[in-house]
C-alpha cells in the first residue's frame, strides 16, 4: 500500500488564496499615495515653535486656509508659492468664497475664514507680521498659530 | 438534470482580516501623529488695527517688547538675531542668547533654561496684573517684537500671555519698518 509522506499531507491541506490579500495591499498602496500627496500639499515641512499653552489642533469642519511661512519668508498655500503682492487677491478670493462679499464679511464683524498660520521657528517676525497685516485688511481675524505642544512631564 | 458539483465557494477570509487589522492599527497610530501639531488661538480684536474706523480705546495696552540685544550675526549674508531681551512696559525680564550656530548641547540647554525662566516670570507677572484689573475695563496686551526676532520667541511671549489667562491681545509692527526689512534682505514682494 502506497503511503503519503508527512510533507505530502501538509502541502495538500494548506492552500491559501492570495487574491483578497493582494487586493487589500493594492488598496493600501493607493490610499497611502493619495493621502500623503494631499497632506504634503497643505503642510510644508517646517520646524514649529514649542508652546505649553497650546491646544490640540483638531482641524476645522468648515473651510480653513493653511498658510506656511518658511524661515526665508517664502509663503506657500496648498503647495503653491505666493509672492507677498499676490496674497491680497488670494485672501480676497477666500473671503468672497466663504462670506459672499467683502461687505458681508465687514457686516459680520469679520470674515468667517479661519487661518492656520504655520511659521518656522526661525522665521523672522516681519514676515509673519506682513501676512497678519494683509489678512486683517481683508477682515480675516481668526488666526491660529501652529505650534508643537510642550512635553508635559 | 445535472447535479451541481460539491465544490461550494469557500473563500479564506484570514488574509483579509489581517489586512483590516493592519488598517485599524495604522489609523490608531496615525491619529496620535496628527495631534503632534497644536495651535495657539491668536484671534485678533476686530475693532483695532490700521484700517480701524473706531477710535482707539483710552486704556493703554500692556506692551511686551522682545528686543534684539547686541549685534546681529550674519548668516548667508542675512542678519540673524543672537540675543533677545524681554520687557513688559519698563520692567526688564532679562536677556538670553539663541544658539543659532553649531549644535552644542550645553549651549542649547542653557538657552532653553534661560528662556523658560524669563517667560515663566513674565507669565506670573501678567497673571498678577490681569487678576488685579478692573473687570469692567479691559486692558489689552500688545506683543511688540523687533521685526527680526524669530517666530519662536514671539510664540513664547504669546504662550505666556495665553498661559496667564489673557485673551485680548494684539501684535504691533509698522508698515514702513516692514518695508525696510524687505528692502534690506533684497526680497521681492
Amino acid at each position: 500500500m502506497a503511503s503519503k509522506t508527512l510533507d505530502e499531507i501538509v502541502n495538500s491541506k494548506f492552500e491559501i488564496d492570495m487574491t483578497p490579500m493582494i487586493d487589500c495591499v493594492f488598496q493600501l498602496i493607493i490610499f497611502f499615495m493619495v493621502v500623503s500627496k494631499m497632506s504634503q500639499d497643505k503642510l510644508e515641512a517646517l520646524i514649529l515653535p514649542v508652546a505649553s499653552s497650546a491646544i490640540p489642533d483638531k482641524g476645522v469642519g468648515s473651510r480653513r486656509m493653511i498658510i506656511n511661512v518658511d524661515k526665508d519668508g517664502t509663503v506657500k498655500i496648498d503647495g503653491r508659492r505666493f509672492k507677498m503682492s499676490e496674497l491680497d487677491s488670494k485672501f480676497e478670493l477666500e473671503v468672497l468664497t466663504v462670506d459672499g462679499s467683502m461687505e458681508q464679511a465687514l457686516a459680520n464683524g469679520g470674515s468667517k475664514v479661519i487661518v492656520l498660520l504655520r511659521a518656522d521657528q526661525d522665521t523672522q517676525y516681519y514676515h509673519i507680521q506682513e501676512v497678519i497685516r494683509k489678512l486683517s485688511f481683508k477682515f480675516i481675524f481668526k488666526i491660529d498659530l501652529a505650534v508643537k505642544p510642550a512635553n508635559k512631564t | 438534470m445535472a447535479k451541481r458539483p460539491d465544490d461550494t465557494a469557500n473563500p479564506d477570509l484570514t488574509p483579509m482580516i489581517d489586512c483590516v487589522f493592519q488598517l485599524i492599527i495604522f489609523f490608531m497610530v496615525g491619529c496620535k501623529f496628527k495631534s503632534l501639531e497644536s495651535k495657539l488661538e491668536a484671534h485678533l480684536p476686530k475693532d483695532m488695527g490700521e484700517q480701524s474706523s473706531m477710535p482707539a480705546p483710552d486704556v493703554t495696552p500692556r506692551r511686551i517688547e522682545i528686543k534684539v540685544a547686541g549685534d546681529y550675526a550674519i548668516v548667508d549674508g542675512k542678519k540673524v538675531t543672537q540675543m533677545v531681551q524681554v520687557f513688559l512696559g519698563e520692567e526688564d525680564f532679562g536677556v538670553y542668547t539663541r544658539p543659532n550656530f553649531g549644535r552644542d548641547t550645553n549651549e542649547k540647554l542653557g538657552y532653553l533654561t534661560a528662556r523658560r525662566t524669563i517667560y515663566e516670570n513674565l507669565k506670573t507677572r501678567l497673571a498678577e496684573l490681569h487678576m488685579s484689573d478692573d473687570p469692567n475695563v479691559r486692558t489689552p496686551t500688545m506683543i511688540a517684537p523687533d521685526l527680526r526676532v524669530p517666530a519662536d520667541e514671539v510664540i513664547q511671549a504669546l504662550d505666556a500671555v495665553i498661559g496667564a489667562g489673557i485673551t485680548d491681545m494684539t501684535f504691533s509692527g509698522h508698515v514702513a519698518d516692514i518695508d525696510k526689512m524687505y528692502r534690506e534682505d533684497g526680497i521681492e514682494r
